[in-house]
């Protein structure tokens, strides 16, 4: 009876403390439910979103960096090749330059050797005919003078022999 | 009389039927309603480029989060604690501060109270009455035993109290081991008259210190109306942050004890085995 009286006295109260709980109840549904459930959710959305940003952005660089370098690399690559595609050709270029003057030297000596043989060789026919026409000239000659002194034997003798002579 | 000291009671204003609705009722009726009307418009605010209230109320949230963190170490059970806790350090600090309003303790109806002609107050702090401040106690106390008996499982929960399970386990140690296990048991019978102590404690710390300074604010300003209870106004808003803080805590530690996994007694054969190797 005493705890009873107690109890009284602190205004404890089964139907007041029901209502209350029922307050608070409320309180916390409202709060739950409506206030950290949706926000909490939304919350956790950006800090995603956010992440996934950051995460996006770091990846960005490191895209960047890596097609710098991969454009770097290339660049060198080309400018190396490029360097080669002219040495090369400037050596061919030569070479060819070379050949060619070296070509056309041999190609003239060939000309005027072939020229000089030609030449040398009309000019022994000349000569050879040149001796044929005089031999006959001369026995024609020597014959005019000598064809009332010798027979016609000797005379053929004579012939032969200044023939023979020229050769 | 004008200034009379509030009674411990609170005191009803009206009945509806058999149900006495107090001044203290009333008022957490008040934050019931400002409650509702804020959940109502922070319902669909979900955007996530927050503005306004959206804005506000999500820096609350993240504020408590971040308090809540410290203690749990876990986020995934902080977001589950969040509204318990949150919802119980929102709803006293509320109202606390909505106590200490002008009007609350002044304004009020002439009722005959044991005889006698009385201003009886239409508002009352909510937290100075003891059906409020028990009743969240029992729910937090309530609500940290189910929460423990869903995390750990019922018997394993159960032995924390009665230690039965144990005591038929240290028969098959022998020995010393025995005489551990009644030293335990009686320990887990120590643990029930403590839940009980926090229901005692959470409840009268809360109600003892919003009564206080009720009847501290009504004492200074019957002692000289103007500038006096100024620095005890101020006091009244620290203390009645510093016991909706309080409260939340302890509801939070209780919360986090009662989920956490049971430290399992080595037991003493292991034990050696563990130590020799």
């Amino acid at each position: 009876m005493e705890q009873q009286s107690l109890l009284g006295t602190l205004g404890l109260d089964w139907k007041l403390f029901l209502a209350q709980l029922v307050n608070f109840g409320i309180v916390l549904f409202i709060f739950w439910k409506w206030v950290v459930k949706p926000l909490g959710a939304t919350l956790i959305k950006r800090q995603e979103r956010i992440e996934q940003g950051l995460k996006n952005a770091d990846r960005m660089d490191d895209e960047k960096k890596k097609f710098d370098e991969w454009k770097q690399a290339e660049m060198k690559k080309v400018r190396t090749e490029a360097d080669h595609v002219l040495r090369t050709t400037t050596d061919t270029a030569n070479q060819i330059k070379q050949d060619t003057i070296v070509d056309a030297q041999k190609q003239a000596a060939k000309v005027t050797e072939q020229a000089k043989a030609s030449m040398e060789s009309e000019k022994s026919q000349m000569l050879k005919e040149a001796k044929q026409e005089i031999a006959t000239l001369v026995v024609a000659a020597t014959e005019k003078i000598l064809r009332g002194k010798l027979d016609p034997k000797k005379d053929q003798e004579l012939i032969a022999e200044s023939v023979r002579n020229i050769k | 009389m004008i200034f009379a000291i509030p009674p411990l009671v609170a005191e009803p204003i009206f009945h509806i039927g058999s149900f006495p609705v107090t001044n203290a009722y009333i008022n957490s009726c008040i934050a019931v309603v400002f409650f509702l009307v804020a959940g109502f418009f922070l319902r669909t605010k979900t955007a996530l480029i927050p503005r306004g209230f959206q804005n506000f109320a999500e820096a609350v949230l993240e504020f408590l989060l971040k308090y809540v963190d410290q203690v749990t170490h876990d986020r995934r059970k902080s977001m589950k604690f969040l509204p318990i806790v949150g919802g119980i350090f929102l709803f006293i600090l509320f109202s606390n501060y909505l106590g200490l309003l002008p009007g609350v303790g002044s304004i009020g109806r002439y009722l005959s109270v044991h005889g006698e002609t009385e201003l009886v107050p239409l508002f009352r702090s909510a937290n100075s009455d003891l059906n409020l401040t028990l009743a969240m106690a029992v729910f937090a106390v309530f609500f940290s035993h189910i929460l423990g008996i869903v995390a750990i499982g019922f018997f394993r929960y159960a032995n924390k109290f009665i230690k039965i399970g144990d005591v038929v386990k240290s028969f098959s140690h022998g020995g010393i081991s025995i005489m551990t296990a009644f030293i335990e048991f009686g320990v887990g019978l120590l643990e029930i008259v403590s839940e009980i102590a926090k229901l005692v404690s959470l409840s009268f710390r809360l109600f003892g210190n919003v009564f206080a300074g009720e009847v501290l604010l009504t004492i200074m300003a019957g002692l000289f109306a103007y500038f006096v209870p100024l620095p005890f106004i101020f006091l009244e808003l620290i203390v009645g942050l510093i016991q909706a803080v309080v409260f939340a805590m302890l509801t939070l530690v209780y919360l986090t004890m009662a989920t956490a996994a049971v430290h399992e007694p080595a037991h003493p054969a292991s034990a050696e085995a563990s130590a020799g190797r």
